[in-house]
């Protein structure tokens, strides 16, 4: 289901800054990131390729359904 | 030392062992619910700024435009609704055209002959011409950046605005742009992250907005909508382009994985690439799948692939490859193996089953877009530039012709607009924005988060796509069906547009990419209507052939004083009048 | 008799340090992310376990490893204790190894990055832990040096001991990718019954004192 997890975040906000999309946030109390608009996750990869702690989890997978022109 | 174990705990021992235990519990990973604060309508402020020139859009076309006006002595500020060189289409492109006669053996002439020959007369041969011509001198500034030395390009991106100390806000999407006295005099927009409203005044502003699409699956182009052509079309611009398609296939499975759909692309270093024109990416195989049903396959007809004679027309000199696009630098360049289960191979649909769409709503870049008034990037607004996949400087023409152009291009139109637009600024004086204008404008950002009832953004997107996305509507093309799916656009225009509600600044921002994907939309269908034949990447099954008498023409759109959508057409190799 | 009791012992800590964290880690069902960073993974959270065991292996009477030697006990301890301080100096270069060998940040950026965030508790808290490491390392390493009385130094010793675990404990509840409630509740109760002992063994010696 596009973006998966966020586990063993540092909270430099690095993959908040890369995501085009802003699926993720910090959390205010804990300073950490975590999947806030996971519906609008366009499978990119920026935002794990940012993190310097390699905390991101991706699936290939969308979560809502894929409209194309044809299958 | 004699004595017995059981005396039980003293208060020291269970002090510590409480604090390690409640850490435990408060602590737990981080997976407890995340929740944003809530938000309310009327607690915005709005922050004002002021600079000579504005550059809207933080790709590379934006880079080069920040740059080259600072370095022409005006003063500048770059705002970007995602993040400087994380957002748009630039971090995903990783091949750079860079055109060099004496290696290629091809003259600027011939190569720009070449192209046109390519595109059917499609391309602007002066922007054409410009591109390959300082193609080189971007691609050494990009090198002198650190662009080819690593994957990700926010770093290199950022490198030559810090050094120029040109102030960058990010996560700020622009909805607004100002006219006063027929002269573009600034820009508004929303940051996502806090509840402030931005007001740009600007002498000049240049749009590197991107293009969009209408958040398709399959392609990382989700957070560009067509903003800036938006933008400009509602202040009086004139807009180009809304009939071509970029012919982009996903993958059958995952179709919406961009990152997998691309088998790999996006962790390779960026590199150059030299003259190969082709025409490529065209709706070849949106007309495959419609002759013939699914599955549709891509490459060589002995492996596998479908061919279906007919349909779109391609000139003999560009026969050879059918569909598969090959502007990224060649396998093995990649800087250490790409991690996990990648299947290499070539971009999206070069193998395997296919399924259409993956670009939806995207026009081949650079034909669509603002239109230029000169080679200036200049637009028909006074004042408001553009550059890059935001200006419908049909660069490329209609159809993909040189490999790894639409990157250089975006570089060598910034650079030119940012001169041009700080030489225009130093001619005027600041504009002054009437506060009345501005609380207008507010309104009109702000009255999603107020309306208490409405339609959420994300399905009034969903009913979007599945109105316009099938190939029988976008890409396939016939009257009745475009008249149909134009009915369901304008309805959404008319009807679902003013009443999308919101309830954070996500789904704020949300709500303005829907209503400009909606406006796109209708510029699409209609522009389609209109050019009544088939060319390059338009194809129309009720008119088949090249109409070389009446369409070698552009379709210019713009705002007529009533209100209502207008267009004109514009003979190839002319500029458009003010 | 004497050798089977060693066995079962053996088998007891070999249980408790490395048997029920390694289950624990499987029973997680954590996503697949490639050999080396799995790799790195369990080692580090083997090696946090390991340092709880060093506490059973410093040399305090009343605990189950009673029936070892004294002197092997100490130079086992010795020996674990300069493998995972180094393992652990090692710590944030093995956050960004695989960065070598796979596109995104450079491995460089990844850590700086990670040694100068300041953003959350977990890391600030893993970062002091990491300078205590070096300190922990150096007083034993430099022990004869430093001119300290041996009962002194060890006061130091495990008073540091104390807080480093307290301290590394909390940053891998908090910050461990691969750590469940059951792993936090072991990791808990192992670290709290190895500070209870320690702290059991200086009140012995307060009360011996007196
Ligand atoms: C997967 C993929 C692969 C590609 N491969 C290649 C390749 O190999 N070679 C090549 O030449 N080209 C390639 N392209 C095309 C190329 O990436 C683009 O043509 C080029 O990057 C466009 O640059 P740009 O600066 O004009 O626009 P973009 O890079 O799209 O930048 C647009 C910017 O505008 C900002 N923006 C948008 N709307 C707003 C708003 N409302 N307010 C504020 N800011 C806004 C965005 O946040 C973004 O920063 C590829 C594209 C994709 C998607
Ligand atoms: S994969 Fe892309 S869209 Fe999804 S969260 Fe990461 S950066 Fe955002
Ligand atoms: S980039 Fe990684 S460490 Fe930084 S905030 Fe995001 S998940 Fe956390």
């Amino acid at each position: 289901m596009s973006i998966t997890s966020i586990r063993g975040c540092i909270g430099c906000g690095d993959c908040v800054r890369a995501c085009p999309t802003d699926v993720i946030r910090l959390d205010a109390k804990t300073g950490k990131a975590f999947i806030a608009y996971v519906e609008d996750c366009q499978i990119c990869h920026l935002c794990r390729m940012y993190c310097p702690v390699d905390a991101i989890i991706i699936s290939p997978e969308k979560m809502i359904p894929v409209v194309v022109s044809w299958r | 030392m004699k004595e017995s174990n059981n005396e039980g705990f003293s208060r020291r021992d269970f002090l510590g062992i409480a604090g390690v235990a409640t850490l435990a519990t408060v602590g737990l990973n981080g997976e407890g619910e995340s929740t944003l604060p809530s938000i309310d309508p009327k607690g915005f402020e709005t922050k004002e700024y002021q600079s000579d020139v504005l550059v809207i859009g933080g790709g590379v076309a934006g880079v080069f435009a920040a740059t080259k006006a600072r370095d022409a002595g005006a003063d500048v500020m770059l705002v970007v609704k995602g993040g400087l060189g994380t957002s748009g289409q630039t971090p995903f492109a990783k091949g750079v055209f860079s055109f060099d006669a004496k290696e290629s053996g091809v003259s600027l002439d011939e190569f720009t002959n070449k192209v046109s020959r390519s595109s059917l007369g499609t391309n602007n041969a002066i922007y054409t011409k410009q591109m390959a011509e300082h193609s080189k001198a971007r691609v050494e500034e990009l090198r002198s950046w650190g662009f080819f030395d690593q994957v990700l390009c926010r770093d290199p991106l950022t490198h030559p605005i810090k050094e120029r100390e040109i102030p960058v806000m990010e996560r700020i999407m622009i909805t607004h742009l100002i006219k006063e006295e027929g002269k573009i005099a600034g820009a508004m927009g929303f940051g996502i992250d806090e509840q402030s409203l931005y007001l740009f005044r600007a002498k000049s502003v240049i749009l590197c907005t991107g293009a969009g699409g209408f958040k398709p699956n399959g392609f990382p182009i989700s957070d560009l909508t067509h903003d800036g052509t938006v933008m400009a079309y509602n202040i009086g611009a004139k807009v180009t382009g809304k009939e071509w398609n970029d012919g982009h296939v996903g993958s059958d499975k995952n179709s919406a994985a961009s990152f997998d759909n691309w088998h790999g692309m996006f962790e390779q270093v960026p590199s150059t690439t030299s003259v190969e024109i082709r025409h490529d990416l065209g709706v070849d195989l949106n007309y495959q799948a419609y002759k013939k049903g699914p599955p549709v396959m891509m490459g060589p007809p002995q492996q596998g692939a479908t061919f279906v004679v007919g349909g779109p027309f391609r000139p003999v000199e560009f026969s050879q490859m059918h569909g598969e696009r090959r502007d990224h630098p060649p396998r093995g360049e990649h800087r250490g193996p790409p991690p996990r289960d990648e299947r290499r191979g070539p971009p999206p649909g070069s193998n395997g089953t296919n399924v259409g769409g993956a670009s939806a709503g995207l026009s081949i870049h650079k034909s669509e877009g603002l239109v230029p008034i000169n080679e200036q990037c200049e637009s028909t607004i006074q004042g408001l530039y553009a550059a890059g996949d935001a200006l419908g400087s049909y660069m490329a023409g209609a159809i993909y012709t040189q490999i790894g152009s639409s990157m250089a291009g975006s570089s060598v139109q910034g650079a030119i607009a940012g001169e041009a637009s700080a030489k225009y600024a130093k001619t005027i004086a600041m504009p002054k924005i009437p506060k009345s204008k501005v609380n207008k404008i507010k309104e009109e950002i702000l009255a999603p988060l107020y309306r208490e009832s409405g339609y959420s953004p994300a399905w009034v997107t969903q009913t979007l796509q599945g109105v316009m996305i099938p190939n029988f509507v976008l890409y396939i093309k016939k009257e009745l069906m475009m008249q149909s799916a134009l009915a369901y656009v304008e309805e959404l225009q008319s009807h679902h547009s003013p009443m999308l509600k919101a309830s954070s600044l996500h789904e704020l921002r949300l709500a303005h990419e829907t209503t400009n994907m909606i406006l796109s939309a209708q510029m699409k269908l209609k522009a389609s209507l209109m050019r009544t034949e088939s060319r390059c990447s338009h194809y129309r099954v009720d008119y088949p052939d090249m109409d070389n008498e009446n369409w070698q023409v552009w379709i210019n759109i713009y705002k007529g004083k009533d209100g209502t959508m207008e267009f004109e057409k514009q003979p190839f190799g002319t500029w458009a009048k003010v | 008799m004497q050798n089977t009791s060693k066995h079962s012992t053996l088998f007891g800590v070999l249980f408790i340090f490395m048997g029920l964290p390694t289950l624990f880690w499987f029973l997680g069902e954590y996503p697949f992310r490639s050999f080396l960073k799995d790799s790195l993974g369990l080692a580090t959270l083997l090696a946090l376990y390991l340092l709880y065991l060093q506490f059973f292996l410093s040399g305090i009477p009343k605990t189950p490893l009673e029936s070892y030697r004294f002197k092997t006990i100490i130079r086992i301890h010795k020996y674990i204790g300069y493998v995972v301080v180094l393992f652990f100096m090692l710590h944030p270069f093995f956050i960004v190894l695989p960065r070598f060998f796979e596109a995104g940040l450079l491995p460089q950026d990844a850590l700086i990055k990670l040694l100068t965030t300041f953003e959350t508790q977990g890391e600030i808290v893993g970062l002091i832990a990491y300078l205590l490491i070096f300190f922990l390392g150096a007083t034993s390493l430099f022990r004869h040096k430093l001119g300290m009385k041996y009962r002194s130094w060890k006061l130091l010793h495990g008073i540091t001991s104390l807080l480093f675990i307290f301290l590394a404990s909390w940053h891998a509840i908090d910050m461990g990718r691969h750590i469940n409630d059951a792993q936090t509740l072991w990791i808990v109760l192992v670290a709290s019954t190895a500070s209870w002992m320690l702290l059991q063994s200086y009140r012995r010696e307060d009360e011996r004192i007196k």
